[in-house]
């Protein structure tokens, strides 16, 4: 197996109030392999959301180097890294996120407009997206008319809309209930096995340890190394 | 680049159509009454002028011949006025000639200067004899008869201190007239004729058959102006020269000259007026569009950061606010300009009465043009500046909402 992500020495140090130095990350060395479906658990405050948004190229690291696919993206300018979130990678949020006055379709085949496909392709992309989530029947909804599992599984056929290389999720289920949380995380699950997509998932529910390839455990800004030998240990 | 405003047109109109309509209509009612207000005032004003300037067509024709700088009258009117009159391009002349008077009937006195005419040619040139409203106009033979403005004549009805000039309190058709004039001549006149044209210097004036003025005044073939008609055809500029060809060696003035002379005179006061109405309409337009758009963004913070996180660039997220301000500023200008047309068009049917005559708003296109984009740009700053201040912000940052 190959590496898509490896992050050396991961640092990320928040200012407060323009003085006080918060640590989020001290030093994270980790390596995901393409096509795994990992999750990264970890109490909160841990600095599991802040690791993700590294990943994601949401915000700058403080120190040490984050490659995808080879390429060393802290090198990238700002519209280099917007190209390359477009291109690349592919995001689902905790709370849906869906542009509020675009339809369910809308909302899905809106990355592939901006990559300059016809609105028509895109449109048809869009459709065979949702029905893949099991929303075909509700293209034409606005977000108000959806439940949030329903929101939930928009925004998941969203993060697919440009075939991304890796998905990045931040607790995708966190507002969800159980019965929702599983149909989510089952489409993760079914998205990596049938499309072989890396997915990178931010949780802290116990229970949604069994979808997972691999965990990365993360405590205090660092690879918790205690719990990953204790879940081998159980392994 | 094409293809990204497409995107944002797309994320612009979805916006417009789906988001909340009350703010939307009430964008662009505030955006229209601006347009209306940057419109109007300087409609009135340009009103004004353009009704000076009909009535200078109507009551002095295209051009007036004065006399010389150090001459009191035109010498050898008659004949100075056939030479005009044989140019080809001349419809009409005729002459006036002004002699001061006192005006008594009863207890009232008035003093003022009568208008000698010529009655015949008058016609031909000026619209003097369409405003009688009673009696008669003059004719070629009336000696002891005077046609007057209705201001002049006055209304019994209207109390003293409630007339704008002094008047002769309501005299009618048949009344008898004594006018006395400067070399001490008095006769009688009968008021043959009352005239309202809604000029006050026509309105308050007496018109008497030149050959009798000449006749009291001891004048002989003398002119105060010679008033000149062109046929449509010819440029009124140009024919000063041409009068001047043949021989015309009186100051000649054309009424765009006249228009001219006034423009200079109030043009500072209107320009003030209508600057200040333009500017404050603009910077109303400036402060809505920002308020709008701002308070749109604030709203839509989380939104934004979430559309950027997914790899939409910046610049297409500015512009689709960008897109939606065209919208509202379109169609803010698109219902401002009907309504005023509206307005102007009611105005029309019932002008605005002033001592200068009926007002109508006159609307020309450059102007319409020039408020128009003014408003549009405006709008368009106004609104980029939020808009760019939003998207430009970190992810994360937008995020948070």
């Amino acid at each position: 197996m190959t590496a898509i992500i490896e992050t050396e020495h991961l640092k990320k140090t928040y200012t407060m109030g323009g003085k006080i130095e918060v640590p989020a990350l001290k030093d994270i060395t980790v390596s995901i392999e393409k096509g795994e479906f990992v999750g990264i658990m970890g109490p909160s405050g841990s600095g599991k959301s802040t690791l993700l948004h590294m990943l994601g190229l949401l915000d700058r690291q403080s120190g040490g180097n984050i490659t995808i696919d080879g390429t060393d993206v802290s090198r990238l300018t700002d519209q280099e890294r917007t190209a390359f979130r477009l291109h690349r990678l592919g995001y689902v949020f905790q709370d849906y996120a869906l542009v509020s006055e675009l339809t369910a379709v809308e909302n899905v085949y809106l990355p592939c407009l901006v990559r300059r496909i016809g609105q028509r392709e895109c449109e048809r992309k869009g459709l065979d997206l949702l029905t893949r989530v099991g929303l075909g029947n509700r293209a034409d909804h606005l977000f108000t008319e959806l439940s949030g599992g329903e929101q939930q599984r928009v925004a998941i056929a969203r993060s697919l809309a440009n075939d991304p290389d890796i998905i990045l999720a931040d607790e995708p289920c966190a507002n969800l209930d159980t019965e929702n949380s599983r149909i989510v995380l089952e489409l993760f699950k079914k998205v990596n096995e049938d499309l072989g997509q890396t997915i990178v998932m931010v949780t802290h529910e116990e229970w949604h340890k069994t979808f997972f390839d691999r965990i990365i455990h993360v405590r205090d800004g660092q690879l918790d190394t205690e719990t990953e030998d204790e879940a081998c240990r159980q392994e | 680049m094409f293809e990204d405003a497409k995107v944002s047109w797309f994320l612009a109109s979805r916006a417009i159509r789906r988001g909340n309509k009350g703010t939307s209509i009430m964008t662009v009612v505030i955006l229209a009454v601006v347009f209306i207000n940057m419109l109007f005032i300087p409609s009135i004003l340009n009103g004004f002028l353009q009704n000076f300037n009909q009535q200078n067509i109507d009551y002095s024709g295209h051009m007036v011949i004065h006399p010389r700088v150090n001459d009191r009258y035109i010498e050898n009117a008659t004949v100075v006025s056939q030479k005009i009159g044989g140019i080809p391009g001349v419809i009409g002349v005729t002459r006036h000639m002004s002699a001061p008077v006192i005006i008594t009937h009863q207890d009232r006195v008035v003093s003022l200067g009568v208008i000698g005419i010529d009655p015949l040619n008058e016609k031909t040139v000026t619209k003097l004899g369409n405003g009688i409203i009673r009696g008669d106009f003059l004719d070629e033979s009336d000696t002891s008869s005077i046609v007057i403005g209705k201001q002049l004549a006055g209304d019994k009805n209207v109390k003293e201190e409630d007339e704008l000039l002094y008047s002769l309190r309501g005299v009618n058709v048949g009344d008898s007239l004594k006018l006395t004039f400067n070399n001490g001549v008095t006769k009688s006149y009968r008021i043959k004729g009352i005239l309202l044209t809604n000029s006050q210097t026509i309105d308050y004036n007496a018109y008497v058959n030149i050959r009798e003025l000449a006749a009291m005044t001891g004048t002989n073939d003398e002119a105060s102006t010679i008033n000149i008609k062109l046929a449509p055809s010819i440029p009124v500029n140009d024919f000063k020269l041409t009068l001047m060809k043949y021989g015309i060696q009186q100051r000649i003035r054309t009424w765009y000259e006249d228009a001219a002379l006034v423009q200079q005179q109030t043009g500072g006061t209107f320009i003030i007026l209508g600057s200040v109405s333009t500017i404050a309409g603009l910077f109303i337009s400036v402060i809505i569009m920002f308020v709008v758009v701002y308070i749109n963004t604030i709203n839509k913070r989380k939104q934004i950061g979430i559309i950027k996180a997914i790899g939409i660039d910046k610049k297409i997220i500015a512009n689709s606010f960008v897109f939606q301000v065209i919208i509202f500023a379109a169609s803010g200008i698109l219902l401002g300009l009907i309504l005023d047309l509206t307005i102007v068009f009611l105005l029309a049917a019932n002008p605005i009465s002033t001592p200068n005559g009926n007002i109508i708003p006159f609307l020309d296109v450059m102007g319409i043009a020039q408020a128009a984009a003014s408003l549009f740009i405006a709008s368009i700053i106004a609104g980029y500046i939020p808009a760019w201040n939003t998207a430009k912000l970190e992810i994360l940052e937008a995020m948070k909402g």
